[in-house]
């Protein structure tokens, strides 16, 4: 993955080819390869050249996006992927949507899988490695608010509280456990085999905020048994999740165990890397800045490296800075969340972290 | 149980829960190790410059987690009769503590210092407002004092708009195309004139910061070439250091050590941090990073060059280093390139915003991979 834009192995850092000076732009060293873990952002797939050059100044070579309504086709993928290798940056995941029916198990499910069947096909012809999912009733987005942390900083909390009493929204209804466990089960029968064939591997991202109830639906994957249930739906490599640091201790579960859980049956796709501070699991929780809160995120990078996880690692929500606050460089979603500066903070904490895992 | 009960009740399991969780398991950035409270002078310190002060800038280096500043006298001091040298400093000071900041050092010199480093008329003035200066920073609380002896040149770079990682800019140096911008205003400076330069500031200031209780800590020349353009460098390799040092030795006669100058040099970093940290010598660390050899090279990220300051960090920390350091240099990135400014801070090479946002969690991030309590 990424060939173009990895350096070859065997040169030591200290030898790293310099450029004439002043010539062709210094590439800079780094110690990922094809089998280490890979720093990557989620970029809109409409990014331009200014974008790119952006995240290639803070070393990233690696990043992930979305693509529009299903089906995709195998062209799509591959211009999509194309425009980024152009800009020096390899696509590594794309985040799929677009099936109500088959989340709720409406009538017009199978005509979405069969479109979702397609698209994995596509991706796997395109040489597009992860697709990426979410699979819930409602996501309980309406308890984030922002908190102020260091120097005003600005921290996104959760309060549970807020929010538990919430009604359900007519389009989405109430769905219990066994409902959602029916329904995935179903997709992944269907769209499982494919990915196999296609050797595209599926990472279903946890239910974040990991929130009991959510406007009266329950979360199949806002538990860590919930996680483990659904990779023993369909045993496939194929049938994976994305491993989340931070909603693992929001759950009050040992970030460093549930990965090695996970890393050793080989059903990490996809990794989120942020810190958090908990104060009620699943209900009361703070997400901070990667140097503060109650996650080793070392531990975790090493645990990491030491499964020979070979896929992406996102840093994923940044903190508020003042200048993100000013500037419109990247505009920010959760409330007390940041942009770009924030993430320029998170790129080079979770740098550091990877280096020392691979190099100590 | 109402409800509230519950969670409060929770809440109360979580803390007793979150206390007996062992150290393996949590954070071991800033915070500090397991349990206990790491004290103050346990920690080493990550400061940044602005050479003018700037309030979003100082707020935002908060927010990141720093909260250490190396503050410059010379612009402060320059236009203020000696006498008044308590007072500028007391407001200079007041000003930092103000914004939440604590000073632990200036650079470069406390006052204009070319004439010492040449050996020319007038230094003896020079002098008298170096000592009064460093009597001054020790009333008010300032403990050190990052200086150069490069003479006539300062600092160089051959071309200070080079394209680095992605395009960003960076700076590079390269000696003969150094060499080719021919002689300075100051003309030929021998190695001679340059050691009896260094000896006379050695003799005049050392016991004055002694005295005043200010640490001297002798930052590298950069480049640590023999001669730039014609003027001599002396402060380019670790025996000459030695033999500086050995002038006035005294404990407040020190060393910044500049990681990657001193690997330019062809030192050994790991040997040198180990034997100056034992020695009780090293003041401060500048820890920025560079691929290539002393006549020619490119600054870089911290990440993306041939240092690997984990094991230096390392080393320094394990032989009981815990002092002030500062990120240096960084490549401009885009946006501030174009503008020119971020809140109206003018940027310029090798000091930008968006770079020590970088350069500080990426120091921390390796500082918290070896356990290294920062604050």
């Amino acid at each position: 993955m990424g060939a173009a834009t990895l350096a070859p192995a065997g040169v030591a850092r200290g030898a790293w080819p310099l450029p004439q000076i002043p010539g062709e732009p210094y590439e800079g060293w780094s110690p990922e390869r094809a089998d280490t873990p890979k720093l990557s952002m989620v970029v809109p797939p409409n990014s331009d050249t200014a974008a790119m050059r952006r995240w290639k100044q803070i070393g990233l070579n690696h990043v992930h996006s979305s693509l529009g309504p299903i089906p995709w086709t195998e062209e799509q993928i591959r211009t999509l992927m194309a425009a980024f290798r152009a800009g020096g940056l390899e696509v590594g995941n794309l985040m799929i949507g677009g099936f109500p029916n088959t989340i709720y198990g409406r009538p017009g499910r199978d005509e979405e899988i069969e479109k979702i069947q397609q698209s994995i096909r596509a991706a796997g012809r395109a040489g597009l490695p992860v697709i990426e999912y979410n699979f819930y009733a409602h996501r309980i987005v309406e308890g984030y608010y922002s908190k102020e942390g260091r120097a005003g900083a600005g921290m996104t909390a959760f309060d549970y509280e807020r929010v538990k009493n919430l009604p359900p929204l007519p389009n989405e209804g109430t769905h219990n456990l066994d409902e959602m466990w029916s329904n995935i089960t179903y997709f992944l029968k269907a769209v499982i085999p494919v990915a196999e064939e296609s050797n595209v591997r599926l990472a279903l991202h946890p239910n974040d905020p990991p929130a009991p109830l959510s406007r009266g639906s329950q979360q199949i994957m806002a538990t860590v048994d919930g996680w483990k249930h659904l990779i023993d739906i369909v045993p496939s490599k194929c049938n994976g999740i994305t491993f989340d640091c931070g909603v693992t201790r929001e759950m009050g579960q040992d970030p460093v165990e549930v990965c090695r859980y996970f890393g050793t049956r080989d059903r990490i796709n996809h990794v989120h890397f942020r810190n958090v501070q908990v104060q009620v699991p699943y209900e009361e929780y703070t997400e901070v800045f990667l140097d503060e809160g109650q996650v080793n995120m070392f531990a975790v990078m090493k645990e990491l490296v030491r499964q020979k996880y070979p896929r992406l690692i996102d840093p994923e929500h940044p903190r508020q800075l003042d200048v993100d606050r000013d500037l419109t460089v990247r505009p920010t979603f959760y409330p007390g969340g940041g942009g770009y500066v924030g993430f320029v903070y998170n790129v080079a904490y979770a740098r550091a972290m990877l280096q020392a895992a691979l190099t100590t | 149980m109402s409800n509230l009960n519950r969670r409060e009740c929770m809440r109360g399991m979580l803390a007793a829960a979150a206390a007996a969780v062992p150290a393996s398991s949590r954070n071991v950035g800033g915070a500090g190790l397991g349990h206990a409270p790491v004290a103050e002078e346990d920690k080493i310190k990550i400061c940044l410059i602005w050479g003018n002060r700037n309030a979003h800038l100082e707020k935002l280096a908060e927010q990141i987690g720093v909260t250490h500043a190396i503050a410059n006298t010379d612009h402060v001091l320059r236009d203020v009769p000696r006498n008044q040298y308590p007072d500028a400093l007391a407001k200079l000071k007041a000003g930092y503590d103000a914004a939440g900041l604590k000073i632990a050092g200036i650079e470069s010199h406390p006052v204009p210092a070319q004439k010492i480093k040449l050996g020319l008329p007038g230094r003896d003035e020079e002098i008298e407002n170096y000592i009064a200066a460093l009597k001054a920073l020790g009333e008010v609380g300032i403990p050190m004092v990052c200086y150069e002896f490069c003479a006539g040149t300062g600092w160089y770079r051959s071309n200070m708009d080079t394209p680095g990682r992605g395009g960003c800019s960076t700076m590079s140096f390269d000696l003969q195309d150094a060499n080719h911008q021919g002689l300075t205003q100051y003309g030929r400076v021998s190695e001679e004139q340059m050691w009896s330069s260094m000896e006379y500031f050695q003799k005049a200031i050392i016991p004055a910061a002694e005295k005043a209780g200010v640490q001297m800590a002798l930052h590298p020349d950069d480049p640590p070439v023999a001669e730039l353009r014609g003027i001599a460098r002396i402060c380019n390799s670790a025996a000459n250091y030695r033999r500086i040092m050995n002038i006035v030795p005294s404990p407040i006669n020190g060393v910044t050590l500049e990681l990657s100058v001193f690997t330019l040099m062809g030192e050994d970093i790991k040997a040198l941090a180990k034997e100056w940290t034992r020695e009780r010598k090293i003041f401060f660390i500048h820890a920025r990073n560079l691929q290539g050899t002393r006549d020619h090279f490119i600054e870089t990220f911290q990440d993306d060059g041939k240092i690997d300051f984990g094991e230096v960090f390392q080393v320094l920390y394990e032989n009981g280093w815990r002092g002030p350091l500062r990120p240096d240099h960084d490549p401009i990135l885009d946006g501030e390139k174009e503008e020119g400014k971020l809140f109206d801070y003018p940027v310029h090479p090798g000091y930008g915003v968006l770079g020590k946002i970088f350069a500080a969690g990426y120091i921390k991030g390796i500082l918290a991979s070896r356990h290294i309590p920062y604050a």
